[in-house]
């Protein structure tokens, strides 16, 4: 019994050249696997429908729009993004840090009794 | 991909890093279709399509210089085409998937007025089942079924290894299998 991915394998021409023969030979003999390759190949086949051409100034568009038009604004937000997720990262990264020292070091000292604090200096 | 086209797309990325309209003109033209079907097999919605295709051709030339020469130019735009097509899924507000289907639904040459209609059904429901299938089977699909790429290339592009190419190829035709034979199923 051929499995469906070995099927695959010799409609996408990556079979071996001897074993894509052997596979031949047995469905010409084989009317049940020839019906089966002849499914897949039909699947294969719609798959590979309904695509659209591109308009015929396409290639003209894209030129007027590299040279002249408004490349920038796409990717300038695509980059002001970006720089602004790393801010804000940083800015994260900065408080967290600004919070362990307060906490690890500052907090402590306040809360440390000063020596004037008591004035009856018990 | 022929050795000549590779050498000449040396050349036009050579001229479009020096800004030379001209050669991202040729690169368009080159590639142009092959974009259109890439981004379609992932985007899936035929008005969508030229939208992502632009954006990809301005990427080309806005960001050549991160295409380092390592890989052929070839594979580096349709990775470029591939994630701006990715992207625009995430981002986009789901709508009904559109396709050009009115041609499907013509009978060929010398075929009966019938036999064209069910080619039209079988064409509409694998293009339904491809619509459900999750991105990254999306992607391996298109770059088989519209571009012709060998395992090799996919895995290329897609920067994963041959076998995982294979296997998620194989899971996507057997989910848009299964479910041609659910539909069938249920008709009989």
């Amino acid at each position: 019994m051929v499995d469906d991915r070995t099927i695959w394998r010799r409609l996408d021409g990556e079979m071996p050249d001897a074993e894509a023969r052997a596979l031949d030979a047995a469905a010409a003999s084989d009317p049940a696997l020839g019906r089966r390759i002849a499914e897949l190949r039909g699947i294969s086949a719609a798959a590979r429908g309904g695509v659209p051409k591109p308009p015929l100034d396409f290639a003209a568009r894209v030129v007027a729009r590299a040279l002249t038009g408004p490349v920038a604004p796409v990717f300038a937000l695509d980059e002001a993004r970006r720089f602004l997720r790393r801010v804000v990262v940083a800015a994260a990264i900065f408080a967290a840090l600004g919070l362990a020292y307060l906490v690890a070091d500052v907090l402590p000292r306040l809360v440390e009794t000063p020596a004037y604090a008591d004035p009856l200096g018990k | 991909m022929s050795r000549e086209t590779r050498s000449d797309d040396k050349d036009l990325v050579r001229r479009i890093r020096e800004g030379d309209g001209e050669a991202l003109r040729l690169v368009v033209e080159r590639y142009e279709e092959r974009i259109f079907a890439l981004i379609f097999g992932i985007v899936r919605d035929a008005h969508e399509v030229e939208d992502v295709a632009q954006e990809v051709f301005l990427k080309v030339y806005t960001r050549i210089e991160a295409f380092d020469g390592r890989s052929q130019f070839y594979t580096w735009l349709y990775r470029v085409a591939v994630n701006a097509a990715k992207d625009h899924v995430k981002k986009r507000v789901r709508r009904p998937a559109v396709a050009l289907d009115e041609a499907d639904a013509l009978p060929g040459p010398g075929e009966e007025p019938d036999a064209g209609a069910t080619r039209a059904e079988t064409a509409r429901r694998v293009r339904e089942a491809i619509d459900a299938l999750p991105v990254r089977y999306r992607e391996v699909l298109a770059l088989r079924e519209l571009e012709g790429l060998t395992y090799d290339e996919i895995a290329a592009v897609l920067r994963i290894s041959i076998g995982t190419v294979e296997s998620r190829l194989h899971r996507a035709r057997t989910r848009l299998k299964k479910r041609l034979e659910r539909h069938g199923a249920r008709e009989a």
